[in-house]
């Protein structure tokens, strides 16, 4: 955690610094003959002090722990474990994937069955087996894909008149 | 008080009709539903069925938020006794005891032991919440633009310190990140627009319910697929209904649990967690038996489940008076307060007190409803608990998509959402609080506009803002609280209480 907290404080040093020289060269509204501490920057480059303080304070506390040794090989360099980040990010493409890319582009009941099937079938799929023994997988999973996105679509646009995207 | 009484009993008249019962019952077992599933919290509950109600009748909305809330809160206990997993992270507490119980085959006793304990807990809240708002709410009525900075710099800073308790720098990191977030987009005062790069959407700010969509709801689907499956413990669920002697045996820890977990509820953005382990913590405490908690003492888990429950009504107390959510479905159900034209906050008594005394039956409803439907069903619904998280978190993100979408129609509050989730799973991965950073964005706007406001008041002297009887209490409190975990701190009470502890035992051997 001290490593996180080295890499994280750093990017919170970066990112208040941003926000204060920001709110340095706000617009103060002077021709508009605004009270000077009344202007728009007076409270986000507060915020930026206070969060550069809190950063700086968790930058000096890992450097004190040997947070800045990066490199080192430890337990803790292991964010998380191999299989568990390969499931985070298979569910992080597919979601952005619909998000991001299929709604409001293509039909909603469409994109929502394709990331559901998909969804199932990436989690659910075993690579040792043969790809014909898992036809019962594939199936179930097509029916669950058609009830859900069917479901969702039915009580969402017409019982709770939602729009959706 | 008679008046509150007459409020109460009119609200509760004009709730029962066929079509509200029948929400009530609805909505509450959708939220044991959403709550028993790990993956679903209550503020992701909350959240979607703010849009699902967006076109209902602003009183009938209301109470199927609180339903489900409370619903939402209590059914987090079941998958923490089956699965050892708290479906909502109220729960965690409750999976202490409860699972052991279940693992010796008590599963049906300690389901029913922890629906009476939120049952008797909302309750106890439920009576607080009518009791404190109006009193909190004319209080607040004192309160001016430099009271209200003050007010949500201590949020910030207690929200921060509660929630991280091991690291509150990460609490309050959290907590002022929220801040800013808060402003971007256009500022209330003068209308410019802060920080939106010319982004037309970002000049409209970020969106509450997209936001905590994203950052308890999309989060929380990353974190679940992290894992792989869990399995059900294997137990016959038989006798639900409890004992009486069985809890009146532990009154005493159901009353100051009840009270614990109305009061911390109570404190803003902390939340129906902390409540639950505060109870947990004083029921050990006080117990004559500490030794069996951890290992499926019925003491722990009806301190547990009657501290979360209760603070629930806890929560809803500040929402009403201040306007300041307690937790982060009560942050939803304050934005949904406002959607529906409902303006919480120190007016509230004067302009419409009968209100508060809706929310009062609305919860007394809601509770019913939940002791009723968690000693009934129980083994059907607890069929839910086996679908496996692959086939359930698809749908959930399709729900998370539809959520944060339906207010405004608009994809970049999908894309909100999922920068949120990306964001929540990424701070809680870091142990970064998610609570204060939404308290932060609620608050933001608040703290902005009355500093800026009280600085013009003012004329820019700082000393109104140290001077006035409320705000040298709110600073004396935020200054306690940003010191009370620092070592010397720590120290110096600790030989105050060493001292006193010296002095009591003298003057006792004197006598």
């Amino acid at each position: 955690m001290v490593k996180k907290d080295f890499i994280t404080s750093i990017v919170l040093i970066a990112f208040s610094l941003s926000i204060i020289i920001s709110s340095y060269t706000m617009p103060r509204l002077e021709r508009r003959g605004i009270d000077p501490f009344s202007a728009p920057g007076v409270v986000p480059g507060m915020v930026g002090l206070i969060l550069l303080c809190l950063a700086l304070i968790l930058f000096f506390r890992s450097i004190r722990k040997g947070g800045y040794r990066i490199l080192k090989n430890d337990s803790d360099a292991e964010i998380i474990h191999r299989g568990a980040a390969q499931r985070v990010i298979l569910t992080l493409i597919l979601s952005f994937i619909y998000a991001i890319g299929f709604l409001g582009r293509f039909n909603y009941l469409v994109s929502t069955l394709g990331y559901i099937f998909c969804f199932i079938c990436l989690f659910e799929y075993q690579s040792g087996q043969p790809f014909l023994k898992q036809k019962k997988m594939f199936l179930l999973a097509m029916i669950q894909a058609v009830i859900a996105s069917v479901l969702i679509t039915t009580i969402f646009q017409y019982l709770f008149l939602v729009d959706l995207p | 008080m008679f008046e509150g009484l007459n409020h109460f009993i009119d609200g509760l008249l004009g709730f029962l009709t066929i079509r509200t019962i029948f929400d009530v019952l609805w909505s509450t077992q959708l939220g044991i539903i959403v709550g028993m599933l790990p993956g679903l919290t209550a503020t992701m509950g909350v959240a979607l069925m703010t849009t699902l109600t967006f076109s209902m009748p602003p009183d009938n909305a209301i109470l199927i938020l609180i339903c489900m809330y409370i619903g939402a809160i209590y059914g987090g206990g079941r998958s923490a006794i089956l699965l050892n997993i708290p479906g909502t992270p109220a729960n965690a507490a409750t999976a202490m005891d409860g699972h052991p119980l279940a693992m010796k085959g008590e599963a049906g006793r300690a389901i029913g032991i922890s629906t009476t304990g939120s049952f008797l807990g909302s309750i106890i809240g439920m009576v607080l919440l009518a009791f404190f708002t109006p009193l909190l709410g004319n209080f607040a009525l004192n309160f001016q633009s430099f009271e209200f900075f003050w007010l949500a710099v201590f949020g910030i800073v207690i929200s921060g310190n509660l929630t991280a308790p091991k690291d509150p720098i990460k609490g309050w990191i959290s907590g002022f990140l929220g801040l800013f977030i808060a402003l971007i987009g256009m500022e209330g005062i003068h209308g410019f627009v802060r920080f939106s790069f010319g982004n037309t959407n970002l000049s409209g700010g970020i969106n509450l319910i997209p936001a905590m969509v994203g950052a308890f709801g999309f989060a929380e689907i990353l974190s679940m697929m992290k894992y792989q499956n869990v399995n059900v413990v294997k137990t016959r669920i038989a006798r639900i209904i409890p004992r009486f002697k069985d809890v009146f045996k532990f009154r005493k820890t159901i009353v100051r649990s009840g009270v614990i977990g109305t009061l911390i509820g109570a404190i803003p953005g902390v939340g129906e967690d902390i409540a639950a382990w505060v109870s947990y913590d004083f029921a050990k405490r006080g117990s004559k038996n500490p030794d069996e908690f951890g290992s499926g003492s019925v003491e722990g888990l009806i301190a547990s489940e009657t501290g979360n429950n209760a603070a629930v009504a806890g929560a809803v107390i500040p929402v009403l008076s201040l306007g300041i959510p307690g937790s982060a479905p009560a942050a939803v159900l304050l934005a949904a307060m406002f959607i529906h034209g409902v303006r919480p906050g120190p007016l509230i008594m004067i302009e419409s007190p009968e209100f508060v005394y809706k929310v009062v039956a609305m919860v007394f409803l809601a509770t019913c409803a939940m002791f009723i439907l968690g000693l009934s069903m129980v083994r059907y619904v607890v069929r839910v608990l086996q679908v496996p998280r692959t086939k359930l978190m698809p749908i959930i993100f399709t729900l998370c998509v539809v959520g944060s979408f339906a207010i405004q129609s608009r994809i970049f509050d999908v894309r909100v959402m999922v920068f949120f989730g990306i964001l929540g799973f990424l701070m809680t991965e870091m142990e970064y609080p998610v609570a204060p950073m939404i308290l932060g964005l609620i608050l933001g706007n608040m703290l902005d506009t009355n500093f800026r406001r009280a600085l013009v008041i003012a004329e820019g002297e700082i000393l109104p803002f140290i001077s006035r009887p409320i705000c040298i209490v709110l600073i004396l409190f935020i200054v306690l609280t940003l010191v009370s975990k620092t070592g010397w701190f720590q120290a110096a009470l600790g030989s105050i209480k060493q001292k006193l502890k010296t002095f009591v035992s003298k003057r006792g051997k004197d006598e």
